[in-house]
């Protein structure tokens, strides 16, 4: 690939990823801005369900998640160094972290539905099954993309899969950048 | 030749004659906020009772205009044949069946609403019903849209070509809609509140990114067919 220098300002991945994550950003901000204004009207409803949640599930998976986007930016490091190997190694280590995020959630809604706690039951519980759940549909897409991506490093060890695994790592860093806002939104905000 | 280009955009036109047809007609009946999924029987029936005229002109002539849609989404599968070459049509074909689908959907809800007022004069739980039944397949069928949206963006991934028939970043655009639509679909769980058919999530945002979608893409359409026409013209003036 054209490496551009150390200090040489560039986009990771093309444009058109951008145009994406920045749409889709803008979606959650409309979530996060739609969840504080109902929050404010019914601020004693939003704490006292906030205490039905596990805080420790939404914590695993936080780390979970800050793991994997670390994981998936050293294989792109590993990928401009050639490395195609541990490339694979690093997104194969992101993708099963992101795997572990999803397997919590599962059991996680799962536990709320044991509970009778429904999308239903308030308006904290319909944000929360809402938010998250939307947020759960990106991390399954991500993992998608993090499987297809790894196949390409993987066939590419010319380098020319680099705007590819960009793009998929961009989307990645996106889908823990929106779950780092929405741990504390949703499961600590006092 | 020149007639072909000529029909093609007409096609690509009549997107935003769609959105240009319908989006008054949606004002016009009173649908900026709709009826509220939680409201009574008798205030639903109470909104078709007062213009019954309205929804019978408003719903008549959706259901007649859904045939731009269709043709609209014709016009794009042609560009996305371009893309294929000689590729199996697998995108211009998902494209256009998830088309014909989606403006079905129209048809339909329109019925809804057509038969509402056609006699609003009968029992309100019977109106209710049909606004029901009208506004959960009007928003809540996201699944023929966003099988247009991502196939129109991943068939614009997949276009190798030096020049491509529409720009990478349309790509993502669609992906992009894809996901704003899916929200929609999920409606029926929903009485009050940003989720459902008259909130954020439900109606405003899904509907105006809808209107945005048919307009954006019927200037790339637009674009593309210039261009093939101006190629196919200096073409046939070559071999001459």
């Amino acid at each position: 690939m054209s490496a551009p220098g150390p200090c040489a300002r560039r986009l990771p991945g093309e444009e058109g990823i951008w145009v994406f994550v920045l749409g889709d950003m803008l979606l959650f901000s409309l979530f996060f801005g739609t969840f504080l204004y109902y929050r404010n009207e019914q601020q004693e409803l939003f704490l006292q369900s906030q205490l039905l949640l596990n805080k420790n599930y939404g914590a695993v998976n936080t780390l979970l998640l800050l793991t994997s986007s670390w994981f998936v930016a050293t294989a792109v490091h590993m990928y401009r160094k050639n490395n195609t190997v541990w490339a694979g190694r690093f997104l194969a280590s992101g993708f099963f972290c992101g795997l572990g995020f999803a397997i919590i959630k599962v059991t996680e809604f799962n536990d709320k539905f044991r509970a009778g706690i429904t999308l239903n039951t308030n308006d904290f519980f319909m944000y929360y099954f809402m938010f998250t759940g939307i947020h759960f549909v990106h991390v399954l897409i991500g993992l998608g993309i993090l499987f297809f991506v790894r196949r390409t490093v993987l066939q590419t060890p010319d380098g020319s899969g680099i705007r590819t695994l960009e793009n998929g790592a961009t989307f990645w860093h996106m889908v823990d950048l929106l779950w780092i806002v929405l741990f504390p939104l949703i499961y600590l905000l006092k | 030749m020149a007639m072909n280009y000529r029909f093609q955009q007409l096609c690509a036109c009549s997107g935003l004659a769609l959105v240009f047809i319908l989006f008054p007609l949606l004002i016009l009946m009173g649908f900026f906020p709709p009826p509220s999924p939680s409201e009574g029987a008798d205030a639903i029936a109470a909104h078709y009772a007062n213009d019954s005229w309205i929804f019978l002109l408003g719903g008549a002539v959706t259901i007649q205009i859904s045939a731009l849609g269709v043709i609209w989404t014709a016009a794009i599968s042609v560009q996305l044949r371009h893309i294929e070459g000689n590729l199996p049509p697998v995108f211009s074909l998902s494209q256009l069946v998830c088309g014909v689908l989606a403006n079905s959907v129209f048809i339909f809800a329109c019925a809804g609403w057509v038969v509402c007022a056609f006699r609003p004069d009968r029992a309100p739980e019977i109106i209710q019903t049909l606004n029901d039944w009208a506004f959960i397949i009007f928003l809540g069928t996201v699944s023929p849209l966003m099988g247009q949206a991502l196939s129109i963006g991943i068939a614009t991934f997949s276009d190798e070509s030096s020049e491509p028939v529409f720009p990478r970043w349309a790509g993502f655009f669609n992906c992009w809609v894809a996901a704003i639509f899916l929200p929609a679909g999920l409606i029926p769980f929903f009485k009050s509140g940003p989720f459902a058919w008259d909130g954020l999530f439900g109606l405003w945002l899904p509907v105006g990114v809808f209107g945005g979608w048919i307009v954006v893409m019927s200037f790339l359409v637009l674009g593309a067919i210039k261009r093939q026409k101006a190629d196919a013209f200096a073409a046939l003036a070559g071999a001459k």
